[in-house]
């Protein structure tokens, strides 16, 4: 496997310049809880002044409210945002993945209803697939769509949908027929359906992101089929390259490290020293290749394995970081810390297991990696 | 888009079948048995001109750009080819950046390393002892990189004649002899730019050598686990057995892109935080790339029979060539306490460390 080197253009530096100088004055140190990089706060009003600036959904279409710009463009945005730990909860998911794939495979009448949503920030997405019985086995999903008079009607329940309880849509999969693969329909779901409950789940942190969704003879007009039937299983897999191989991947930590590098810059010795500089070579390689895959997508090419490749290696990283920054501190972490460093270390030490298991796991990636190498 | 990097389809098409070709792992096995260059291959090597990529025609050699020459270094590290390469096209390029003229090959260089205290040249002869120089006693001349009296930066010449050696061998069966100068006649030429621009180019091309390595680690890799079988099936369809062909893909494809990335910068004059940062990736990547390519082949792997040895012995013997790992490291780490912000450091262009530097 072979990444082409690429760097930012004038135009695209000038685009981070411009964000970055707009939330220095947006976002002063302070004023917002830090985020752990996709995990941020839920803040719609920072999500609808973002979109304002024209900041999201930004490869949508022009006709449909889009901004038609590049993958490239979005990753200069996004990763001036997780430096930040800025509040990014309410529209990750939608601006990252349902947009495009609603751009992608939607018909007319839902590009009209939603992309224009997803890019003042108004709309906000959750991912509908894990269940009870269905994690990595993606494809034994059992909540049933079953068809009736203009829609159909769906039972059976959803788990671990982040964000879900605040969201105002979920892309959801459902068995729409007993074919493994060909049995699966997506289905662009209104949060506040008759029939759909929708219950937090305490995370580890107390946090109340993670949730539960039960539908019980929830009725979904036909409109609201996302692509063909039994096409749900193809259109997940091609939101794939753009959920893996982002900067997301490797930046949970950044607001924690550029904290670090400036305790270590009074303290330093030259241990220190160096495990910054093993950090930071690292973060400067990830980055490469982030960039190099979002050139890819602009090229029109469908880089999964490449962004899997990333993920497995890049979400292990960002855990050895937390281990650092851990060590040098070197006491127990308490999440009641005076120190607002030492309360986010706290919380990102509790929540890191999950970011290697969130997006499909690394043994599953490792897999799709091997397959993916061997088919070369 | 932003600069290009890509080295010239045609010519790398040349390298891959050249060394393909031409440089078996017998043969390989052969010159670290014999301890002596394999001079028909060097032959053979000059008459397609490959020694000279890189070098302008004015200075006697082919032409061709930086990326280019990442991609010589690549492809003879990628079949362990057992030619001074990387050192002669160094030599070459200290001749003709200091105007000290053609010199005719296989050349070999000193003084790249941070390990070592170089003689320094005071007039037109020099004393002192060289540790470490590859090639040494197969080579016309040793282009010592150095220092004058007054502490500029510049650059020796000393004939294969004017040298004495005291043999050694580096963990690659690579000839590495001291050299031993006694008031030993020498050509000395002035570095314009001085060293620090030079090192950056020749610490790119070392991580390219590297990257080749790692490239090769997992081309063998994945097909000996493919066609390995136990149990009644490949080896490779064992997923803890992927987890290792998937650690060396990680290893190589991040190390070309770092080394192309660096090359990048470094062609534009700059690159002091893209070299560094390479070198701690590649380094890292390195060693991990190694033992997961071990643990991939078991017993076979072991032995001078299968040519995996080949490749991760001259990992050990390149990876800490010319400074340490932690050195590096500390390097990228200092840049980072100097930074206003880190995320942008490792965010930014090129052309931005114009400012910094
Ligand atoms: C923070 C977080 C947020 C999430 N958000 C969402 C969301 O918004 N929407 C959503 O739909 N889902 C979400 N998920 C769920 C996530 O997609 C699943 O956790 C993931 O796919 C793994 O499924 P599982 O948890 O059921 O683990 P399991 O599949 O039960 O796996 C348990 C262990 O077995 C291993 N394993 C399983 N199968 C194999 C195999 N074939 N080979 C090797 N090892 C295997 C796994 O790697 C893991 O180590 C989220 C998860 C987390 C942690």
């Amino acid at each position: 496997m072979r990444l082409e080197a690429t760097e930012l253009t004038r135009t695209e530096r000038d685009l981070q310049d411009e964000v970055r100088s707009w939330l220095d004055e947006r976002l002063p140190e302070g004023s917002y809880p830090l985020g752990l990089g996709m995990a941020g706060a839920i803040d719609p009003e920072f999500s609808r002044d973002l979109g304002a600036r024209g900041w999201l959904g930004m490869s949508l279409p022009v006709e449909h409210g889009g901004h038609g710009r590049t993958a490239v463009d979005r990753l200069v945005v996004v990763e001036a945002l997780l430096a930040r730990g800025a509040p990014v909860g309410y529209h990750w998911i939608g601006d990252r993945q349902s947009g495009p794939s609603i751009a992608a495979n939607g018909t007319e009448l839902q590009k009209k209803e939603i992309l224009p949503g997803i890019v003042s920030g108004d709309l906000s997405f959750s991912i509908g697939m894990s269940e009870p019985d269905s994690g990595s086995d993606l494809a034994s999903v059992r909540t049933r769509a079953e068809r009736v008079e203009g829609g159909w009607v769906v039972n059976g329940s959803k788990i671990w949908t982040t964000g879900a309880f605040e969201a105002t849509h979920i892309l959801s999969l459902f068995r729409t027929s007993e074919d493994r693969h060909t049995g699966l329909t997506q289905f662009i779901v209104d949060r506040h359906a008759p029939g759909l409950t929708v219950s937090p789940i305490e995370f580890i942190d107390g946090t109340r992101d993670f949730c539960e969704l039960s539908f019980v003879d929830m009725f979904i007009s036909d409109d609201w089929r996302l692509g063909e039937v039994g096409s749900g299983w193809g259109q997940n897999t091609g939101e794939l390259a753009l959920e893996r191989g982002g900067v997301d991947r490797w930046m949970s930590a950044m607001p924690l490290l550029e904290r670090w590098a400036v305790r270590e810059s009074a303290t330093s010795g030259s241990r220190a020293t160096a495990e910054l500089g093993s950090i930071v070579a690292r973060c400067w390689a990830f980055r490469g290749m982030s960039l190099a895959v979002a050139r890819m997508v602009d090229d029109g090419q469908s880089p999964v394995t490449e962004a899997a490749l990333i993920k497995e290696m890049s979400t292990r990283f960002e855990q050895e970081c937390l281990e650092v920054m851990v060590r040098h501190l070197g006491r127990p972490l308490r999440t009641d810390a005076d120190d607002p460093y030492e309360r986010l270390l706290a919380k990102a030490v509790q929540v890191a297991p999950s970011w290697t298991i969130r997006g499909g796991t690394n043994e599953i990636l490792r897999s799709v990696i091997s397959k993916g190498l061997r088919t070369r | 888009m932003s600069e290009t990097v890509r080295a010239d389809e045609e010519l790398v098409e040349l390298l891959e079948d050249f060394f393909a070709r031409e440089v078996t792992p017998d043969l390989v096995a052969a010159a670290e048995q014999s301890g002596e260059l394999p001079s028909a291959l060097w032959a053979r090597a000059e008459a397609v001109q490959i020694p000279w990529i890189g070098i302008a025609e004015e200075h006697g050699g082919v032409g061709g750009t930086f990326a280019d020459v990442v991609a010589l270094v690549h492809h003879a590290a990628y079949r362990a080819t057992p030619l001074p390469l990387l050192e002669h096209h160094l030599a070459a390029t200290l001749l003709a950046r200091t105007g000290l003229g053609h010199v005719d090959g296989p050349l070999t260089v000193a003084g790249i390393s941070g390990h070592d205290d170089v003689p320094v040249v005071d007039g037109a002869a020099i004393s002192g002892r060289i540790p470490a120089v590859p090639w040494a006693a197969d080579a016309a001349a040793v282009v010592l990189l150095t220092r004058d009296p007054h502490g500029a930066d510049v650059v020796a010449v000393v004939r294969r004649d004017d040298l004495t050696l005291e043999p050694a061998t580096d963990l690659a069966g690579t000839p590495v002899p001291t050299v031993v100068l006694t008031d030993a006649s020498v050509e000395v030429g002035r570095l314009d730019g001085g060293a620090e621009v030079f090192l950056r180019y020749a610490e790119v091309l070392r991580c390219s050598a590297l990257a080749g390595l790692l490239r090769r680690l997992y081309d063998l890799t994945s097909s000996y686990v493919s066609e390995r079988h136990q149990f009644g099936k490949p080896v490779g369809s064992f997923q803890a057995v992927q987890i290792h062909t998937v650690t060396l893909a990680q290893a190589a494809t991040m190390s070309m892109l770092s080394v192309d990335r660096a090359a990048g910068a470094v062609a534009l004059g700059l690159g002091e935080l893209e070299v560094a940062a390479t070198s701690v990736v590649v380094g890292q990547n390195a060693v991990r790339a190694a033992t997961a390519a071990h643990q991939a082949h078991g017993a076979i792997g072991m032995t001078r029979e299968y040519p995996l040895q080949q490749l991760t012995r001259r990992v050990h013997a390149i990876r800490q060539l010319w400074g340490s790992l932690t050195e590096a490291e500390e390097a990228v780490g200092l840049a980072a306490l100097a930074a206003p912000r880190l995320s942008e450091l490792v965010a930014r262009h090129p052309e931005e460390g114009l400012q910094s530097a």
